[in-house]
């Protein structure tokens, strides 16, 4: 006699829905690996970029001050969660958090970077999530030449949450510039 | 004559099949480990470049307060250096062991050497060798820089 019996062919089909199962499961979460490696890459270069332009333009500052609402504060009270001072070029460059209309609940998610009052958002609202944006910087010695009234260290402390097309990541870095121009004699930009 | 599969042939289809699915688990596994040492290095780097600017910035503060440069780092050794944001002030503490930073599991040392191997005593070199060595899990990043005694105030 020629041909399978039923029986033989149910456990073949079960055998091979079992296999179709596992192999799709398999490709489905091997797809779901590479869109999360894939964004979370990219919050993260979008995050290093961000970062990076801010710690090149403090390493080439000069005339720093770190703001409370519109008063500078001196480094010896509290961090601040912006910073003011002139760029390689004297232009007036001023860092701070914002709302965007993706922040949750009106909180300030990203950060504001303007340069000579133009105000340009630091991070992708689709990539990165700010949650909090501190600066740190030492005590000044003081006295009439610049060096002695620049800081010499700036600690600038981000909490962030990396956007992936399933999840957020959270993130935190601690960044730290010494400024070259702080030991000048006098202002770079008089 | 019997029909169907051998138990060699079902064997090896088996083991076709279980190796293509292993194959694309690991592959799956592999790309999210990668991206986990993309941030361990980023963060590794971060610290060590730390390292670096507090060294920097060390120098700078020393020559402008103290009657002589490299208070506390003024032998060719090993130190460790952070920055407390309470007192605002960089901490020193000789060391031959990698210190706990800001992020946990991530330790860091800093060696300070005479660039021209001429002397021990950093007071008298011309040039500084700064190394900051980062260590994390099995890994190590390390950065260098060379730091001369020049400021406006000498």
């Amino acid at each position: 006699m020629k041909g399978f019996t039923l029986l033989e062919s149910i456990v073949v089909l079960f055998l091979f829905v079992i296999a179709i199962l596992i192999a799709s499961q398999t490709y489905v979460n091997l797809m779901r690996s590479a869109v999360l490696a894939q964004s979370y890459q990219l919050a993260l270069d979008n995050f290093r970029f961000g970062t990076e332009k801010v710690w090149n333009e403090i390493k080439n500052g000069s005339n720093f001050k770190r703001m409370n609402g519109s008063s500078p504060v001196l480094c010896n009270g509290a961090q601040t969660d912006n910073i003011v001072f002139s760029d390689r070029r004297c232009r007036a460059i001023r860092i701070y958090p914002t709302s965007t209309p993706q922040c949750p609940s009106g909180s300030k998610c990203n950060l504001v970077f303007q340069i000579d009052g133009r105000p340009h958002l630091l991070f992708d609202n689709e990539l990165v999530l700010l949650e909090s944006f501190s600066v740190y910087c030492d005590r000044i010695v003081s006295g009439p030449a610049y060096y002695q009234n620049a800081n010499k260290i700036f600690i600038l402390h981000y909490k962030v949450r990396l956007k992936t097309k399933t999840t957020q990541i959270p993130f935190e870095v601690w960044q730290t510039v010494a400024p070259s121009n702080s030991v000048f004699m006098n202002p770079p930009c008089q | 004559m019997d029909k169907g599969f051998s138990l060699t042939e079902l064997a090896i289809a088996l083991f076709i099949l279980v190796l293509s699915v292993v194959f694309l688990v690991t592959l799956g596994i592999n790309y999210l480990l990668i991206l986990n040492s993309v941030k361990s290095r980023y963060l590794a780097l971060n610290l060590a470049q730390e390292g670096i600017e507090l060294a920097i910035a060390l120098r700078n503060k020393q020559i402008e307060t103290g009657s002589q440069p490299w208070v506390g780092v003024n032998a060719s050794s090993t130190y460790c250096l952070s920055f407390n944001t309470t007192t605002k002030q960089i901490n020193v503490l000789s060391s031959s062991n990698p210190c706990p930073t800001t992020i946990p599991g991530y330790t860091r040392l800093i060696s300070y050497s005479d660039f021209l191997k001429q002397t021990s005593d950093l007071t008298k070199a011309t040039a500084t060798k700064v190394t900051s060595e980062v260590y994390f899990g099995r890994d190590k990043i390390q950065l260098d820089v060379v730091l001369t005694k020049w400021h406006p105030s000498q």
